[in-house]
């Protein structure tokens, strides 16, 4: 659905990305992280033919958005810190991308009532407050049923209750077969949403892989155990050759394994009696994120 | 298909600086002719009345000396380049429409705009000239005065669209187009003046060259034999050199031209940077 190949821009000499490749296939969640600075957003850029690559190519369901601009009629994109024309009210902006994008005008009203924004549609853009702004971006970007979504920090500047209730969107979209590619810094929303994470630090790709992947390689494994007498479990793990460390943490055990043997020690503390609630991998993703780009 | 033609007339009137421009166009506009009608001169009046049948030329002259060229660079320079700085031109690039759709839409909605504006400003003009003075004469060489002036008022529009696209500063642009506007016009004053007390013609010829020179003369050359050449004389702020019509349709022609291709090139080789400023 989306496929940016060996992309690779310069500015004024400085390579800004080198040899980018990024695919999201169909009904895919695909996040796109790294710091500011790093070049998601110029990558997303490129693979909206915003700016032209020096090398590389971009293909959005089959085709080349440089050269073929009706791929736009199947795609949804939500910038980041949307600029929407500030001189019309949100209904307008709404109506004017359907009539471009050759969606039916009743679209808009539920669009409208999805963001929560029926009330205030009849406003100017520039009275709107930030977070108003990407709800009317967000419901510009659904209009069309696009096939393909493109967000550039969706969450930027809404309310958590929105917050939650633009996951649960994207979600649904994506089970109904939407491909979605996202860049953003809210790393609760790509452990939550993402099939596969891209990281890019200073215009590389330095990870490729699904969230548990990526908390693997940068900060090992880790399970946490939930469960009456931590004391005991604690001695017991202990003396597992695969196990590197183990601590408390509150009413939890957080053991740290050298190699991924789960299913075997989740055996073991069950044999031996011990009366576990809980048994997962630990996924701190904010934690792995900033081991990785201090590892880089 | 035009939507973006509708957009721009949108864009054009939410701008204060465009409204303060369009009101005091039409303000002038009015002035021109009550001034005329309510001249407390009884002599003045005297001189003025055989012109009365031709009262229309004054609305439709008299706009194009300056005035309509800073309306059409007002309109213009900020026409791609508000699109910039307000990073809604990414709004309409992600969408189903191709760069020279986006331009060529551009482009037309704002130059339409600018006629609407002049046609305005010609209605008033027929209003307050059949109102005030009577029967107008001649009325079957207001098309071509009309059209001889939207043409070259091309130059000055697509010098700021340009300006605005390359610069992608609606300020910059505007300052600039307004400059070369200001400074081309005050060049051939000095050029003329030059020309008459050194007698050389090569000077005013040196000023034909100029882009103000086609801008602001063509319509005052194409009626300069018209019945009413004496009253088109006086609406002549500039100062006369030749009356080289083609002269004049090569030099509106040749600027307006270079300033949309470079427009064109600019805008289609050029990458879409996020919010300007």
């Amino acid at each position: 659905m989306i496929e940016a190949k060996e992309i690779v821009k310069r500015y004024s000499g400085r390579e800004v990305l080198s040899n980018i490749s990024l695919n999201v296939e169909k009904g895919e969640f695909v996040s796109l992280i790294g710091p500011n600075g790093a070049g998601k957003t110029t990558l997303i850029r490129i693979i909206l033919a915003l700016i032209k690559p020096e090398k590389g190519k971009v293909e959005i369901l089959g085709k080349d958005p440089f050269n073929d601009k009706s791929v736009f009629r199947h795609l949804g994109y939500v910038q980041e810190l949307p600029n929407l024309p500030p001189f019309l009210t949100g209904r307008e902006v709404l109506l004017l991308s359907a009539k471009i994008k050759g969606a039916k005008k009743d679209e808009v009203d539920e669009l409208l009532e999805l963001v929560g924004m029926r009330e205030f549609a009849n406003r100017q853009i520039a009275k709107y407050s930030k977070g108003m702004i990407q709800r009317i971006a967000i419901a510009e970007a659904l209009l069309g049923n696009p096939e393909v979504l493109v967000l550039d920090e969706p969450n930027i500047g809404i309310d958590p209750l929105f917050s939650l209730k633009v996951r649960e969107m994207f979600d649904k979209l994506k089970r109904n077969g939407t491909s979605i590619l996202m860049t953003s810094h809210e790393l609760e929303d790509v452990k939550k949403l993402s099939d596969r994470v891209y990281m890019i630090y200073k215009g590389k790709i330095v990870f490729e892989g699904d969230v548990e992947e990526m908390v693997k390689k940068f900060l090992g494994i880790q399970v946490v155990i939930e469960g009456e007498e931590l004391e005991k479990i604690s001695n017991f793990v202990s003396s597992f050759n695969y196990v590197k460390k183990v601590f408390k943490e509150g009413n939890k055990l957080i053991v740290s394994m050298t190699e991924d043997r789960r299913e075997e020690l989740l055996r073991n503390l069950v044999e031996a009696g011990f009366r576990i609630r809980a048994f997962y991998m630990d996924l701190n993703l904010e934690e792995a994120y900033s081991r990785a780009i201090s590892s880089v | 298909m035009f939507e973006i033609i509708l957009y721009e007339w949108k864009r054009a009137i939410s701008r204060k600086k465009f409204i303060v421009l369009l009101i005091v166009s039409l303000f002038f506009e009015i002035a021109v002719y009550l001034a005329v009608y309510f001249v407390p001169s009884q002599r003045v009046r005297v001189l003025l009345t055989p012109f009365y049948p031709y009262m229309w030329v004054l609305g439709t002259l008299l706009p194009q000396s300056l005035l309509l060229h800073f309306l059409a660079i007002s309109i213009a320079s900020g026409s791609m380049s508000e699109e910039y700085e307000q990073g809604t031109i990414d709004f309409f690039l992600t969408k189903a429409i191709t760069r020279e759709r986006f331009l060529a839409e551009k482009w037309l909605g704002s130059f339409s705009l600018l006629a609407l504006v002049y046609i305005i400003m010609v209605v008033l003009s027929l209003v307050f000239s059949y109102g005030l003075f009577g029967l107008q004469q001649d009325i079957y060489l207001l098309p071509e005065a009309v059209l001889s002036v939207l043409f070259s008022s091309l130059v000055f529009f697509n010098i700021a669209f340009m300006i605005g696209e390359l610069l992608r500063r609606s300020s910059l642009s505007f300052i600039i187009s307004s400059s070369i506007l200001i400074g081309s016009v005050l060049v051939s004053v000095v050029l003329s003046f030059i020309s008459f007390i050194t007698h050389s013609p090569q000077y005013e010829e040196i000023s034909e060259y100029l882009p103000s020179w086609g801008a602001t003369q063509l319509p005052f050359i194409l009626l300069s034999n018209a019945p009413f050449s004496i009253l088109v004389n006086a609406l002549d702020l500039m100062p006369i050199t030749s009356n080289n019509v083609l002269m004049a349709i090569l030099s509106v022609l040749a600027y307006s031209l270079i300033s949309a291709i470079l427009s064109v090139i600019s805008f289609l080789k050029r990458d879409i940077p996020k919010k300007v400023s």
